[in-house]
């Protein structure tokens, strides 16, 4: 008996939705959509897009629908390995989904197609770059109507990147709060004046803002006036460049926060920084791990050790200047196997959305091959107090494999995290942190590192065994 | 009579007022993209070079 069950997030679309059966991923196309997807396959429009790489490739699948009643089709698409959602990226991984989503509707229109939404959520990560997911986001297009995706665009991408490069970097989480978007009252009111004196922003924000609200009382009167007028295919190509131009003017560099220069202001001579490169290399070629989770990574000059073996390495860090540092560098070396993402391990990303099921926890992404926690434990067990058994409890959570760099309190980097603060960590040196690990994992390998006071330790999750 | 368009069913709700800044935009665009298509021609006319065919969407695929 097969068993098959409709994903949680994949419900708003009447014109299909996804669902696994035997562990893999399908989408019903339903007949409510036949029209659009005959287009989209037959127009050229599906071959266009994915030779570009812009749009996820599929197969035709024999299997029965999920709900035969409403089917159409059944198709397979290739799946992402690893889920993240904007609140997740840094500002130009954000930029980059909005520019591919612009250009995604601008070719669409030469082949008879438009988008009919814009979500950001229709956009993953993928080999190393930004692709359309939502394959049955493309409707006919009909000469005449404004785009019906704009507003969603302006909440989901426009928004929360002005808020980023005028405002602070930090505030795309707002997309963690807002499951549409930041709504665009709330934009106008957080950007600041400079931000009015940029047509694209003025337009397509503020007085976005202004039109929304003061149209939201008089829909009926608003739509005949908006359906008496045309709205020219010149016209759609226009708002697209101008939606486009806006976008390319917003720009954010990373410099100047906490951990950005974090390798530049180290605390390993060369011989130590060297040997912790080969112990890590030797690890991974013990696990021979097929996806692997780097916590606390920076820039990710770790995480390219696992990535280069082969496997798909996710490249976690609180610092977005990090994170974005990372993501310049995985474009500029078209990197396939890196996913740098920002995370704060100590209030990782939770379920939401409807039933808090639309969105995964961060946690909930898993299982790794291998987790790596390189000169982490520290920031976790002193600046947050969290105890070293609460630890080793939720590192067995997420992976077979633990690569972990213990970092004992005569290290120059805790004395500094506890000159401000006092020391009320009697368990935490390397007996007790081998204690409170114990329980959860087998210690395949130690080595502590010449020329630092730091041990690096392969473990092996108890539960895997 | 009434006369309404027929609207195909969206499951996405658009919102009047993003209805109705699209065609404001569209008014204070048009002219900018109708002149940024014939530049080139509109060049020749002040006895530039001969143009090259601009279209809308003449970007490459990897951009």
């Amino acid at each position: 008996m097969k068993s098959s069950s409709r994903l949680s997030a994949s419900f708003r679309d009447p014109s299909g939705f996804l669902f696994t059966q035997d562990g893999t991923l399908y989408r019903q196309v339903n007949q409510f959509y036949q029209k659009d997807y005959d287009q989209l396959m037959q127009s050229g429009l599906y071959e266009r897009l994915v030779k570009a790489r812009k749009l996820i490739p599929h197969q035709e699948a024999g299997i029965n629908p999920a709900e035969p009643g409403l089917a159409y089709r059944v198709i397979q698409p290739e799946r992402v390995e690893f889920i993240t959602y904007p609140y997740e990226w840094s500002f130009t991984q954000l930029k980059d989904a909005a520019l591919l989503t612009l250009s995604i509707q601008k070719t669409a229109l030469e082949y008879g197609l438009s988008l009919k939404d814009a979500s950001a959520y229709n956009i993953q990560f993928y080999r190393g770059r930004p692709v359309l997911i939502d394959s049955l986001s493309f409707e006919i297009y009909q000469e005449g109507k404004p785009w019906v995706a704009y507003r969603q665009f302006c909440q989901h991408f426009l928004a929360p990147l002005a808020l980023m490069a005028l405002r602070d970097v930090r505030l795309n989480q707002l997309l963690r709060v807002y499951i549409d978007g930041v709504p665009l009252d709330l934009a106008s009111e957080l950007l600041p004046f400079r931000s009015r004196l940029q047509f694209g922003l003025l337009a397509h924000i503020h007085l976005h803002a202004s039109a929304q609200k003061k149209y939201s009382d008089t829909p009926d009167q608003a739509k005949s006036q908006a359906q008496g007028k045309s709205f020219t295919k010149m016209s759609f190509v226009g708002l697209i460049d101008s939606l486009k131009n806006a976008v390319s003017g917003l720009k954010w560099e990373p410099k100047g926060t906490e951990w950005g220069d974090y390798y530049d202001a180290t605390n390993y001579t060369r011989e130590a920084f060297d040997q912790k490169v080969q112990v890590v290399k030797e690890f991974l070629e013990k696990v021979q791990p097929k996806q692997v989770w780097d916590l606390g990574a920076n820039t990710g000059v770790f995480s390219r050790l696992a990535a280069e073996t082969g496997a798909l390495t996710v490249s976690s860090d609180i610092d977005p200047a990090a994170v974005e540092k990372n993501y310049r560098k995985v474009r500029a070396d078209k990197a396939t196997n890196l996913l740098p993402i920002v995370i704060d391990l100590t209030n990782p990303s939770p379920g939401i959305g409807w039933d808090n099921k639309e969105r995964n926890a961060f946690y909930e992404r898993g299982p790794a091959d291998l987790v790596m926690a390189l000169a982490l434990v520290h920031h976790l067990a002193i600046s947050n107090n969290v105890p070293l058994a609460d630890l080793a409890r939720t590192f067995a959570q997420l992976g077979r494999w633990l690569i972990i760099e213990f970092v004992p309190k005569e290290d120059s980097q805790v004395q500094r995290l506890l000159m401000t603060r006092l020391d009320i960590f009697p368990g935490y040196n390397k007996e007790g942190f081998e204690e409170a690990f114990a329980p959860y994992f087998n210690v395949q390998i130690c080595r502590p590192l010449e020329g630092s006071k730091r041990t690096l330790y392969l473990m092996e999750n108890k539960a895997s065994v | 009579m009434y006369h309404f368009l027929v609207m195909p069913l969206l499951y996405l709700d658009p919102g009047s007022g993003s209805f109705l800044i699209q065609l404001l935009m569209a008014v204070l665009l048009g002219a900018g993209v109708a002149i940024r298509m014939y530049w080139a021609k509109i060049k020749t006319l002040f006895g530039g070079k001969k143009p090259e065919p601009t279209q809308p969407t003449d970007e490459k695929d990897e951009e």
